[in-house]
């Protein structure tokens, strides 16, 4: 908060320091816009700057007039019925006008200034920190099956052929490894560790939330699913690239809007405008996907209606597993608009009044099932399957009053998550017992193969409401102008109402796990589990300074986040945090942009860290097992201990970044670089804390071999002895930095050969530590925790990874409009990955020491080398310093795209057209995936829905 | 803490001091390799095989020329058998010249192994001095590749057979394979001597695995550890188990054995697999916590020099590549420690002085199948010093489950059966064609 704090009073400085005296000049634009080939006018387009609130329409001769454009690099978007939407990139100059037409097509193929990658110069609607918009054109160009393979286009982000494999889960600015992290032990951050730490994903102003989604047993036991997002990020697969209209990814520091997050946020509009119907289809050896979507405007207008559907099924490899995962997703968007706004605005489309009274209904249907068969030829027995779906009912009224607006978003989203896994176990030959509260039993004992199966049955359930104030005032004058203000709040309200965790319970999907201590897992329900409750305040305020050609701009924001300690938004503050975020903006010439932000950020702890399951440790008291089954006798002791942490609460993280634009336009190019440096502080992690507990021993009693009885236990035991145990329990002790460059540039274009070169790439390095102490690696824990002889076990400090890694996007893009032909080179480089550890691990590098008792026992440094410390004095194998490199490596895919039948559409993709599948360096390996060919068809089927 | 009878102390003593000889001799390290499967492709640039030649020197083992001497074998007239490995041709056998000598011609290229058996007849057993006659046959072994068309010449050295007392003779590891089932191990010691041994107090050891003493390449270099795995002096070993009992509680009759199980009960039943053994009446099992099952039926191994408790708290398998060896009772507490540069305190290897050693008993993966995995460590070239063990049995495969055991030799006129023991286990050990038939699975005599 202090270096935010700093931040915004820098950012004040720098605002205070512009030359006042300057002249506003906003610019006026004015041009023609006229259809493709002959050059008709057209009439009843609407043209609207991106980013502002600044609307027009085109007249009967195609000529249009805007007033008021901020000076510097703009984007003007054009849109009208029954062409396609066109995104023109310009650069106002400070002073006078600017004349530019614009061209219209059916194809977005055939419009010159398509733009098939990430938009540098987007603008994020209310937004002022580094963002990357990804508008229709980019995302129908792009071979995607989910939102996960539409956010390829942005810097740093490795590439993968469209399909619906493993869960999607998306991270901004971090680098995952492929080990997920644990406590004490040296591994991580995980994919899931990453994202839980926060990329916000908001679909149509409402929050998409994964933080109730219970659908994983961990680590325990041998029977865990092959992948799941429970404790991570959204899973993307549930939103196809197909419904997507827009997407803007605030890399950058957010503004005080958005909450829950770290990492930034990705906002994300589906498809509601009237478009005229179309068919597309995807085929690849592995993936077939449909769509449909249709929009319709009914009754003068006063009516939208928008239909998307979606089909896909993606096929594992046949030689792995018989494998499928099919999505289905839908989306039904409704817009009702009624009145004009008192003030005289024009609405969005630049065609009528702002309507007085907008609502937009949406509801938005999605199915994700993941059936893997039991194959015998691999292994007898396994059986995946998970089967989740969802229904989110939205709706956003927004109600135009006298130069402001007011919202309400209401969102009930409702899903139901099914696991079924199965797996044949072996166990060895051990007492058990089925007990499931404390205290001690007359055990049996099991052994043999089984069919271990359970099944997860969740219900995440988030409720979700905003009510938000907006004053943009479109006409406002004067060199330093309030140019947006908003202020707002928001209520969330989740929990899991599933049945649960369930399994037969002498039938475990773990065997290996138990040791005499640590117990078997007992079935849970997940409707006990805490429900998530919060809100949240914010407001935040856009100034506009101009003066001659320089434009500056400032968004400073206070945003207060709060997680109750009960049911409901009434009770009180479990964790809170007040949030200040602050963006400038300055633009001392039309081609050169400086940008800066820095914010505090909060992300909050999951439901199933905040109601972790029980443990229990089944405590071995006898164990004689005899040849003859009616002789053998087993006495357990069953212990509960609740790892909940009454403390755990928010994670908190800074940000801060720093940026240059320099725009050229088409003859020079442009580039664009970001330096960012992320800290997240408190993260939730696992604290591994030693306790013991009694085991005791008893004297048996008839015990003869041959009588066919079990023996006895003499009470009272003969000795009690203590056994250490460790519980896993969440605290806010992680820590998670990220930092590096982005840096996107587009050469000029070569207009005789119609072909440009964009490059983006970004470095990362990620640093992910923990605060709490090292006990050790589970298996040595568990050697000390049977092993009597072992009277003590060192502990560490934690170690940190550092993970770094470059990655560099090339894209060349030919196009040639009059023939309706894009054809995509897309190159991506990975360089300079590695991975290192750091921690001390010499044999003086322990701190102290676990006994058996479970005490903590501190040595101090000098004193590590007497000699009663010898045992202690061991090499720390699981955390060398070594660091593990991967060679470089690059991927190269190819994709044509051809205008058909009008505003249709023909691709055909290669992904890796190389097939560089694998690169091998010393201990360390990468795999890509390998050569995918495929081909898409988007067909117009305006005679199926009309063309308006 | 062990009593011995008289006699088998004096064949331990004899045996002692000829192993000890035997450090002093730098001779080819015979071993048989039976897997790899050379294909026949040879030609040369004129057309037709090009065929090669193998020449090989016999000489006697120093330390068994007294032995040789006084039943009046010599070099010469040995009967030498030439096997082409992975091929159905029929053996070659030759004998030796005055000098020893013997050549094979006209070979084509492949791995070939070069063997000698002279067995000594009972009346020529009779002329040995007492303390002698358990040297049974004069025995040696080599393993040559032949490339196309070359000529290749070895020494072939040849060791008295002796019998020993009690001696390692069976062993199971199999891997844990699709049921994840890897609790079955067991190891079978049997009598080979004609007097009762008493097994109270005798220590059992494994030298390590992944690299440690005998084997494989894991993170460390072969080289970083030579001076344990190599050395002549003493068996160094990372686990060492020691035989319950106060001296005279568990007898081993001649001709019988005794079974220690990693875990004393039915595995065929715990697994669901009939390819494991019914351990539930072996003689002694590892316990090692109370994620263990006890079974009173069997004398629990004193865990000696063990650090852990093997897989979840159950014991240790009796891993691939190894060698274990049986040893006269010892202190573990004043043994010598081994260790190499940054070696953890913790897991140094426990020296057993080569003067205590009753027998070792060495075992590997083929090399055919560590050819197919090359991302697997690799066996060291030297595996263990030849006073110990001359060669090692290299075709054990944990996949297949199948126990891998002693040859037998012959059988004493009452029918007690005697096993081969070379001191090289690459010729003394063979796959098993079942499970523990000398012990539980034994019929009733």
């Amino acid at each position: 908060m202090t270096r935010a704090s700093r931040a915004l009073l820098a950012a004040a400085a720098l605002f205070a320091t512009l030359p006042l005296a300057a002249q506003q000049q906003d610019g006026r634009l004015t041009g023609r816009v006229a259809g493709v080939g002959a050059g008709a006018p057209v009439e009843g387009a609407s043209l609207s700057i991106e980013g502002s609130a600044l609307v027009a329409r085109s007249d009967s001769l195609g000529r249009f007039v805007l007033s008021g454009v901020s000076p510097g690099p703009q984007v003007l978007i054009v849109r009208r019925v029954g062409y396609v939407p066109t995104r023109l990139t310009f650069t106002m100059p400070g002073a006078g006008a600017l004349t530019l037409d614009v061209t219209l097509a059916v194809n977005a193929l055939q419009l010159e200034q398509l733009i098939v990658t990430a938009d540098r110069s987007g603008r994020a609607r209310g937004e002022l920190g580094t963002a990357s918009v990804i508008d229709r054109d980019a995302i129908a160009n792009q071979i995607a099956s989910s939102l996960q393979g539409v956010l390829e286009l942005l810097p740093g982000v490795p590439l993968s052929p469209p399909g619906l494999d493993g869960p999607a889960q998306f991270s901004l600015r971090a680098l995952a490894t492929s080990t997920a992290a644990g406590a004490g032990a040296v591994s991580g951050p995980g994919a899931a560790d990453i994202t839980a730490q926060g990329t916000l994903i908001v679909l149509d102003g409402v929050p998409l939330s994964n933080n109730a989604n219970l659908q994983t047993v961990g680590t325990r036991g041998e029977v865990v699913p092959p992948a799941s997002t429970a404790g991570g990020g959204v899973d993307l697969r549930r939103i196809p690239a197909a419904a997507l209209e827009r997407v803007e990814v605030i890399r950058g520091v957010p503004s005080a809007r958005w909450g829950d997050l770290t990492q930034g946020a990705i906002i994300v509009d589906t498809r509601a405008v009237a478009v005229a119907p179309e068919f597309a289809a995807r085929f690849d050896p592995r993936t077939s996907e449909g769509n449909v979507v249709g929009g319709r405007s009914l009754a003068s207008g006063a009516h939208l209606l928008t239909l998307t559907t979606n089909l896909a099924q993606t096929a594992a490899p046949r030689s792995l597993s018989s494998a499928a995962t099919l999505r289905g997703a839908a989306q039904l968007a409704h817009r009702w608009q009624r009145g004009s706004a008192p003030d005289g605005r024009l609405a969005p489309d630049g065609r009528s009044a702002l309507p007085r009274l907008t609502m937009d209904s949406r509801l938005d249907w999605y199915r994700l099932r993941f059936d893997a068969p039991e194959r015998l030829d691999i292994e007898a027995g396994r059986i995946s399957f998970q089967d989740d779906h969802g229904l989110r009912l939205s709706h956003r009224s927004r109600l135009a009053l006298d130069g402001s607006t007011v919202e309400l978003t209401l969102s009930y989203d409702g899903q139901t998550q099914f696991t079924r896994e199965a797996r044949r176990l072996t166990r060895p030959t051990t007492p058990f017992t089925d007990r499931l509260t404390e205290g001690r039993t007359i055990g049996t004992f099991v052994e043999g193969p089984y069919s271990a199966e359970y099944t997860l049955r969740g219900a995440p359930r988030m409720l979700y409401s905003r009510l938000e104030w907006d004053r943009s005032p479109v006409a406002a004058e004067g060199r330093l102008r309030v140019a947006q203000t908003r202020a707002g709040i928001e209520l969330r309200h989740e929990s899991n109402t599933g049945a649960g965790y369930d399994f037969a319970i002498d039938r475990p999907p773990q065997t290996g796990t138990f040791n005499g201590v640590r117990g078997y897992d007992r079935p849970r329900r997940f409707d006990t589990a805490a429900t998530l409750v919060t809100s949240a305040a914010y407001a935040d305020t856009r100034l506009l300074y101009s003066a001659g050609g320089m434009v500056a701009e400032l968004q400073p924001g206070l945003r207060l986040s709060v997680l109750h300690d009960g049911d409901s938004w009434a009770s009180g503050s479990r964790s809170a945090m007040l949030e200040p975020r602050v963006n400038a903006q300055v633009a001392p010439r039309n081609w050169l942009r400086l940008r800066a932000g820095a914010g505090s950020v909060s992300k909050l702890p999951t439901i199933a860290q905040l109601s972790p399951d029980r443990q229990f440790f089944d405590v071995v008291n006898v164990n004689r097992f005899t040849p003859d089954p009616r002789e053998r006798l087993a006495v357990v002791t069953t212990f509960i201990r609740d790892p909940r942490n009454p403390d755990l609460g928010l994670a908190r993280g800074s940000k801060r970044e720093l940026g240059f634009e320099l725009d050229g336009g088409a003859k020079y190019g442009a580039l664009s670089v970001t330096w960012f440096d992320d800290r997240i502080r408190g993260a939730v992690t696992l604290r591994r804390e030693a306790s013991t507990l009694p085991r005791d021993r008893y004297a048996l009693a008839d015990t003869a071999l041959g009588s066919g009885q079990p023996g006895r236990i003499v009470e009272p035991p003969l000795f009690s002895e203590p056994v250490p145990i460790f519980l896993d329990r969440f605290v806010n002790g992680g820590r998670l930095d990220n930092r590096g460059v982005e840096v996107v540039a587009s050469f000029p274009t070569i207009p005789s050969l119609r072909t440009r070169l964009e490059v983006g790439g970004a470095t990362v390095e990620t640093l992910f530590g923990s605060d709490e102490l090292d006990l050790g690696g589970a298996a040595r824990l568990a050697e000390f925790q049977v092993d009597t002889q072992i009277v003590r076990v060192p502990y560490f400090a934690s170690a940190t990874t550092r993970s770094k890694r470059t990655i560099v996007t090339w894209r060349l893009v030919h196009h040639q409009p009059e023939l309706g032909l894009v054809i995509t080179g897309t190159l991506q480089q990975r360089l300079g990955e590695e991975r290192q550890t750091l921690s001390r691990n010499d044999s003086l590098s322990f701190l102290g020491y676990v006994t058996r008792e479970g005490e903590l026992v501190p040595v101090p440094e000098a004193a590590r080398t007497a000699p009663e410390f010898a045992d202690l004095r061991s090499a720390r194998g699981d955390a060398r310093n070594s660091i593990s490199r991967v060679a470089d490596d690059w991927l190269l895919s190819l994709q044509v795209a051809k205008s058909v039948l009008g505003a249709g559409r023909l691709s055909f993709y290669v992904f890796n057209t190389f097939d560089r599948f694998v690169t091998f360096t010393a201990a360390a390996a990468r795999t890509a995936p390998s050569t995918r060919f495929g081909v898409e068809l988007t067909l117009p089927t305006a005679g199926l829905w009309g063309s308006r | 803490m062990s009593q011995t009878r008289p006699d088998r102390a004096r064949h331990c003593g004899l045996l002692a001091l000829a192993l000890t000889l035997t450090a002093c001799v730098t001779g080819d390290i015979t071993q048989v390799t039976r897997s790899e499967q050379p294909v026949d492709t040879t030609g040369t640039p004129g057309g037709g095989l090009a065929r090669g030649s193998i020449t090989l020197q016999v000489e006697l083992d120093p330390i068994d020329l007294a032995t040789a001497a006084t039943v009046g074998l010599t070099r010469t007239g040995l009967t030498v058998t030439l096997i082409r490995e992975g091929t159905a041709e029929p053996p070659r056998t030759a004998v030796t010249d005055a000098q020893g000598v013997v050549r094979f011609s006209s070979l084509l290229q492949g791995r070939y192994a070069a063997s000698i058996t002279r067995a000594l007849s009972p009346a020529e057993q009779a002329l040995l001095p007492p303390a002698d006659r358990d040297a049974t046959l004069f025995a040696g072994g080599v393993s040559i590749f032949l490339s196309a068309g070359a000529n290749e010449s070895r020494q072939l050295a040849l060791v008295a057979a002796r019998r020993g007392s009690i001696i390692i003779s069976e062993l199971f590891n199999g891997n844990a394979g699709p049921v994840n089932y890897g609790l079955g191990d067991y190891v079978e010691f049997y009598n080979n001597g004609d007097t009762t041994v008493y097994l109270d107090g005798l220590l059992f050891a494994r030298s390590g695995v992944g690299g440690y003493h005998t084997g494989v390449v894991g993170s460390n270099t072969c080289a970083e550890r030579a001076h344990l795995r190599t050395d002549a002096t003493h068996f160094w070993a990372i686990q060492a188990w020691t035989f319950p009992g106060s001296g005279r509680d568990f007898p081993v009759p001649p001709g019988q054995a005794r079974v220690l199980a990693m875990d004393a009960l039915d595995h065929a039943t715990a697994s669901g697999q009939p390819y494991y053994a019914d351990l539930s009446r072996a003689h002694f099992e590892q316990y090692m916590s109370d994620a263990d099952t006890d079974n009173p039926v069997a004398a629990n191994m004193v865990n000696s020099y063990i650090g852990g408790t093997g897989i979840f708290g159950r014991g240790y398998t009796f891993n691939n590549n190894v060698s274990l060896t049986l040893a006269l009772p010892m202190s573990v507490s004043t043994a010598p420690r081994g260790t190499y540069p940054g070696l953890n305190e913790q897991t140094a290897y426990l020296g057993i002085p080569v003067d205590r050693v009753l027998d070792v008993f060495s075992y590997g993966t083929p090399p055919s199948f560590l050819e197919a995995f090359p991302h697997l460590p690799r066996p060291c070239a030297e595996w263990i010093n030849p006073v110990f063990d001359r060669g090692h049995f290299n075709d054990h495969r944990t996949e297949n489950r199948v126990a891998i055991r002693r040859r037998g030799l012959g059988r004493t006129p009452d029918g007690r059966e005697i096993l081969q023991r070379t001191r090289n286990s690459g010729r003394d050990i063979e796959t098993a064609s079942g499970m523990l038939l000398r012990s539980l699975a034994r019929p009733p005599q």
